[in-house]
């Protein structure tokens, strides 16, 4: 299971949970970061931290270590096949 | 605003958010008597950065008031609507993203919609953001409180190619929708009076609409159901509202039932109904039939008519300005001509224009006017030198401080400002800060009213108080006078190099702060950084102006009231001697014997002449008046004041001098913000205690070091 905080620039992913409980949790999800979503990685910051996601049309500035507590759906078996058809077998998957 | 009595007498002005809460039933009786009020309230709540300032600017125009919230430090601006001849006010609510019960602004606006009831509530939503915006939306539908829509930017979501229905929306969520554009001021009147034949009518149709999943929404009408059997103050209303949040396990409605046991049981009963993943994580399950539900809704209403623009302009503007080569040069100099144009040859200009002004033009009319009255020798001496000196020269920076207000106002309604967050967030973190505090503690090198002032932008108290504690040690630009004086004189080949390294001094123990105090005085959560960047767009001159315009008021009245006081009670130590004659000699003053007490002290620090002392107790005014306190008492006829100086102050005394000037006390204009903004006493105390005691410290090793040095090489 990967998290926000493991793509890297340019990725993007699907939201499957986000774990944990408390103030932090509470914001991402009033943010509109709920399973199902789609996030995408637009950049971070010039010195490495925080990283800007795009999220529901809008842009929104998350720290790495709080992306942890939002895992991503990782990819099936048929999708990670399916890239390596496309752009060959030695993909970073 | 009812917030629990008992706590108004702790040391702490905020109130912990448990204690936030609501109690009292019987207030609500009052209220559904209110019926037949005379003055309408209007809420207008909305996301952050969806138009809400533009549209509260639009409506109320200069009526507005700006104060707080009773018991916290956010801003409550309130204001009578332009052009109605009814009573109708307008409460602008702080900006929020939910009803969560964990930050002030949200817990502000539920209880304000709760107690307070608004006749109506305009909910402003950011067209180019529907899904985010609605997200408020159908927490807002759930409250027993009228709601009219106000759909902004939609002007700019056309643009973009795309087109809301807003009449299949309207129909689907069964409130009124209007489309404005609060920047130009269009379909502003349309709404309000929507608004006002909204109001009138008895039906809220919006409360039976279905967000959740069948099995959800059986689960909270019998939540309702029990709710309604109990007494506390939400039996009645808001049993929608109320019956949800507790679904999701919300900490502040569940306070409501400490004593209500058996109906809290008779609840869990319900919840363990549901399936296991569900009960296992009722909030998210809410937040996410909240989102579809949207999703679906925006999938119908809104069409994609032409093509749209790949990259929006924001995008492409922030590959230059948070690129990784590009974001900090080009941050560094955006700040630095910031703090040029208003310290530098323009601000300094208009400072000394104003000064001139009100002390030459005005001081001289006024001084013509007492004399031809003749008014007594001291009397004109207090109008003179206490009102038009003193509070003059206070008033006489007030341009300045405005440059550099508008120019910070400019970049900030132009959305640069949580671009400066982001970049600056790591190195601030490691502080214990975020990235936010990054401006306020650089607008204290221009001058620590407005940095302290703009400490609000934090919305977590710690990092607020922290950063506050944090502000005075970065050195305002009134101190620079005496910096120049002593480096020209002192160190005349290394003058650039001493002034610089007294900056870099300031800037190592504002560090030092944060790590002293971040987990004694403040300990607390530390704030996380989760924060939307808004697309770019240009400032407003009206909002520019009516935030300016509130910062004069503000400003002015604190120069009229606490800065007044505190020169007058100087300008009588200065002016009278303990048999309360009137002495036009300083030397003979209270101020100056005060400044015999206390130079003993100042002697370990190298600079224990009475003139020195009378001088640092000059700059509690302004720090501005230590030059010039100086000049008076050190300068004569015979003697210039650099030679007067060099022989009153041994070698390193006067670099201890400046450091003692660098680190202690500030002027009266800035306590008095930051025990505004601090909203404590005992903090505010401590705050210019601990500067004192730094200030002493380092000039005292200074000196002390220094002196030994230059011995120990002889």
């Amino acid at each position: 299971m990967s998290s926000l905080s493991n793509l890297n620039v340019g990725e993007s992913g699907i939201v499957h949970n986000v774990i944990g409980e408390g103030p932090l949790r509470r914001k991402i999800i009033d943010m509109g970061i709920t399973p199902g979503v789609n996030v995408e990685v637009i950049r971070s910051a010039p010195f490495g931290d925080p990283i800007e996601i795009k999220v529901r049309g809008y842009s929104l500035s998350i720290r790495k270590s709080e992306a942890d507590i939002i895992i991503l759906k990782s990819l099936s078996y048929k999708q990670i096949n399916r890239s390596r058809i496309i752009y060959g077998s030695d993909t970073k998957q | 605003m009812n917030l629990t009595k008992e706590k108004r007498t702790s040391n702490n002005h905020e109130l912990p958010l448990s204690e936030i809460k609501h109690q009292n039933s019987h207030k609500y009786q009052k209220h559904t008597l209110s019926n037949i009020t005379l003055k309408t309230k209007i809420a207008l709540i909305g996301n952050p950065n969806c138009g809400k300032t533009t549209l509260f600017n639009q409506l109320t125009g200069s009526s507005q008031y700006v104060g707080n919230w009773p018991g916290v430090t956010v801003e409550r601006k309130e204001g009578r609507l332009k052009g109605s001849d009814t009573l109708i006010y307008i409460v602008d609510l702080p900006g929020i993203y939910s009803l969560s019960p964990y930050s002030q602004e949200e817990i502000i606006t539920r209880n304000y919609i709760m107690e307070d009831k608004p006749d109506i509530i305009i909910n402003i939503v950011d067209s180019t953001n529907l899904e985010r915006n609605l997200y408020l939306t159908t927490q807002l539908m759930e409250l027993d409180c009228k709601i009219v829509l106000a759909l902004n930017m939609n002007d700019i979501l056309l643009k973009k190619g795309k087109k809301i229905d807003i009449k299949k929306l309207e129909d689907k969520l069964k409130v009124p929708i209007v489309s404005i554009s609060a920047s130009k001021n269009r379909g502003i009147d349309n709404l309000i009076q929507k608004s006002i034949s909204h109001l009138n009518e008895n039906k809220i149709l919006y409360k039976n609409i279905h967000i959740y999943t069948p099995e959800i929404e059986r689960t909270i009408s019998e939540i309702e159901k029990i709710i309604s059997n109990t007494d506390t103050y939400i039996s009645e209303h808001n049993t929608r509202f109320a019956a949800v949040k507790i679904f999701e396990n919300d900490p502040l409605i569940n306070l409501l039932f400490d004593n209500n046991n058996i109906y809290k049981k008779q609840i869990n009963g319900i919840i363990r109904e549901l399936p296991e993943e569900i009960q296992r994580d009722t909030e998210i399950v809410i937040a996410d039939q909240r989102y579809k539900y949207i999703c679906k809704l925006c999938s119908e209403c809104i069409t994609q008519t032409t093509e749209s623009l790949s990259f929006s302009l924001s995008r492409k503007l922030d590959n230059i300005l948070t690129g990784r080569f590009t974001a900090i040069p080009i941050f560094f100099t955006l700040i630095f001509s910031i703090f040029y144009i208003s310290f530098g040859p323009i601000g300094s200009y208009l400072r000394y224009y104003s000064e001139y002004f009100i002390i030459t033009h005005i001081g001289g009319v006024i001084g013509k006017f007492l004399s031809a009255s003749g008014a007594s020798i001291w009397a004109k001496s207090l109008v003179q030198k206490a009102v038009v000196g003193g509070v003059g020269s206070i008033i006489s920076f007030l341009p300045q401080i405005l440059l550099l207000f508008t120019l910070l106002s400019i970049l900030e309604d132009s959305g640069y400002m949580s671009r400066a967050a982001f970049i600056m967030d790591k190195p601030l973190k490691k502080l214990g800060l975020s990235g936010k505090s990054f401006i306020p503690l650089l607008m204290g090198f221009g001058c620590s009213v407005p940095a302290v002032l703009g400490t609000r932008i934090l919305e977590n108290k710690r990092d607020r108080e922290l950063t506050i504690f944090m502000i005075p040690f970065m050195s305002c630009s009134a101190k620079t006078p005496l910096y120049l004086l002593f480096a020209s004189i002192f160190f005349p080949n290394h003058q650039s190099l001493v002034i610089i390294s007294i900056y870099i001094l300031g800037v190592l123990l504002s560090i030092f702060t944060a790590y002293m105090f971040r987990d004694s005085l403040f300990s607390g959560k530390p704030s996380s950084f989760v924060m939307e960047l808004p697309e770019y767009k240009l400032p407003s001159l009206k909002n520019l102006w009516i935030h300016i315009w509130d910062r004069i008021k503000d400003f002015i009245g604190r120069a009229g009231t606490v800065i007044l006081g505190a020169t007058i009670i100087i300008w009588f130590l200065q002016s009278f001697d303990y048999n309360l004659t009137f002495v036009s000699d300083d030397s003979q003053s209270i101020l100056s014997s005060m400044g015999n007490i206390i130079a003993p002290i100042f002697t370990i620090c190298g600079f224990g002449d009475w003139r020195a002392s009378v001088s640092l107790l000059s700059g509690l005014i302004a720090k501005e008046s230590i030059v010039s306190t100086m000049s008076v008492l050190y300068g004569s006829s015979t003697t210039s004041l650099s030679d007067a100086l060099k022989v009153a102050f041994p070698p390193f005394s006067a670099l201890a001098f400046m450091v003692f000037v660098l680190l202690y006390t500030p002027c009266i204009a800035a306590i008095s913000s930051i025990h505004k903004e601090l909203g404590s006493a005992k903090l505010t105390a401590i705050s210019l205690i601990y500067q004192f005691l730094i200030a002493f410290f380092a000039s005292a090793l200074v000196f002390q070091i220094g002196t030994l040095f230059t011995n120990f090489i002889r």
